[in-house]
Parts: C-alpha cells; structure tokens; sequence
C-alpha cells in the first residue's frame, strides 16, 4: 500500500518517516513521496494514486483540508490522516466530515504516531 | 488582551516541551512591550485573523533551535537540521495549539522566520498592548510575543 506524507515542516517530515519506516513492512506500506504544500500533494497524488496520506493543514499555497477534498473527489476510498499543530475540536471534525479517518495532534512522538497508525490501519 | 489569553499561550508552550518527555521551560513574569522587542538570533512570526486580529511571534537563539531539534528528534541531531524550519514549526504548533482555548475562528498564518538581526517587529494598530512571555529552557532565554485583538 502505497503512502504519501504531506507537511511543509521538514522536521516533521523527518520525525514521520522515521516512525513509519519501523512499522511500515508489518502494515505493508510503501512511502511514495512527499510534499510540502497541497498543489505538490495533488500532483504526485494524481500520479501515484496512494492508498493513505498523512496530511497536515496549516501550508502555503494550498492547505491540507483543501487538497483533502480534492483528494476525496480523485479517489473517495484512500484514507487521510491530519496531523496538525491545529488543536481545535473542529478542526477534527471539519477533518472528518470532509472524510479523514484520523487526527493526530502536533506536536507527536514516534510512540504517539505509532499507537495512532497502529489502530488506524492496524 | 487579558491574563487568560497569556495563560492560554503558556499553557501551550508547556505542552510541547512535556510532550516529550522533557522539563517544561521556566516561564518568567510576562511584562507589556515598550519600545523596541528584544530580538534573539532567529524569530519566527505568525500573523492572526479571523476573529482576531494581530501577531505572535518568538524569537529564540540558534542553540536553543538546536537543543528543541535534538529533542523531538530523539536525541539525535542531524547534522544538516534546517534551524529555520524547526523554529517556525515550533511557533506554529505552539500558535496551533492555543486555538483548543481560543477556537477555530483564531486564524493562523504559515510562519516566516527572520534569521539575525532586526530591530523591531511593526503590527497593526491594535487596542491591546503586545505582552512578551520570557522562557528560558537548557541555559537558554527566548521571548514569545503576543499581540491581539478580539473583533
């Protein structure tokens, strides 16, 4: 299964690559790509067509919530995670109706990633 | 501007640093800005709308960029760490996170970090002072600034 990890903070790119490559064989999962903003994320999601993307919100030129309804439209079974430093009940839920399946607040852990990814996907 | 919204911000700065298993930050006493901000070696600015209307902004040193990346990285430094992009990721989260307390008509930008020397940092008129939150983590000292208005 094929992922792709959309966040403009390197950091957190580098945090999330990390946490999933541990787990990544035993959920059968593949990084694909990744990008910083949504219109990147749109244009290697055309390509690729991954089956799960971490995605965060706050982004220049394109915001994750909007690429997640784009997202949605090109493919309505692929299953988006936010992670996001925005805290906010109804960011998630927003997230969630627009058709997430899960919300990680930033700022995480591996353990906290791990533990979400595990019962997301697991 | 009132104690609650200062309490918000370091409630938030407490957070990202006991999230990880680290001693939270020393919080010093908040005073209003007067005059020209006291400016580290890099400062990473969030502009706000929405239902608000201002800035908040940090400025930290380059050592303690350092020491932050050290630890949500586990302890493991990389040697080509982006020290601009760890200290906007770290304004934005912690910004992010106050809109649990403030909701999601609290608006934040991308962060833009200013990397040396400035003299001052100039907001919108607003009708609330701009209160400064002195921390000092690992020998080190940086300022958050918070600056709002409520429309």
């Amino acid at each position: 299964m094929k992922l792709l990890i959309v966040d403009d903070s390197n950091i957190s790119v580098v945090i999330l690559k990390g946490a999933i490559q541990k787990f990544a064989s035993k959920l059968d999962l593949e990084i694909i790509g990744q990008a910083e903003n949504g219109i990147q994320a749109l244009e290697i999601f055309k390509k690729e067509m991954p089956d799960f993307v971490t995605m965060d919100v706050n982004m220049p030129e394109m915001d994750g919530l909007t690429a997640l309804d784009e997202m949605m439209k090109l493919k309505p079974d692929v299953k988006v995670i936010i992670i996001s430093g925005l805290s906010d009940k109804s960011t998630a839920l927003d997230a969630m109706e627009r058709g997430a399946v899960g919300f990680i607040q930033k700022p995480f852990t591996e353990d906290k990633l791990n533990a979400a990814f595990q019962k997301l996907l697991g | 501007m009132n104690q609650k919204y200062l309490d918000i911000f370091i409630l938030s700065l407490k957070h990202y640093f006991r999230e990880y298993d680290h001693a939270e930050p020393e919080i010093g006493v908040p005073f209003v800005k007067k005059g020209d901000d006291i400016f580290l070696e890099m400062t990473a600015c969030i502009s706000i709308s929405g239902e608000y209307r201002g800035a908040v902004y940090v400025t930290l040193s380059k050592n303690m960029i350092k020491e932050i990346a050290k630890m949500v990285l586990g302890g493991n430094l990389l040697e080509d760490i982006d020290l601009v992009d760890m200290a906007g990721e770290f304004t934005n989260i912690i910004t992010g996170n106050a809109r649990e307390n403030l909701g999601s008509g609290f608006h934040i930008s991308v962060p833009l970090v200013i990397s040396g020397s400035i003299q001052n940092i100039h907001l919108p008129r607003l009708n609330q002072p701009v209160y400064v939150i002195p921390f000092s983590w690992k020998n080190e000292n940086a300022y958050l600034f918070v600056g709002l208005d409520t429309l």
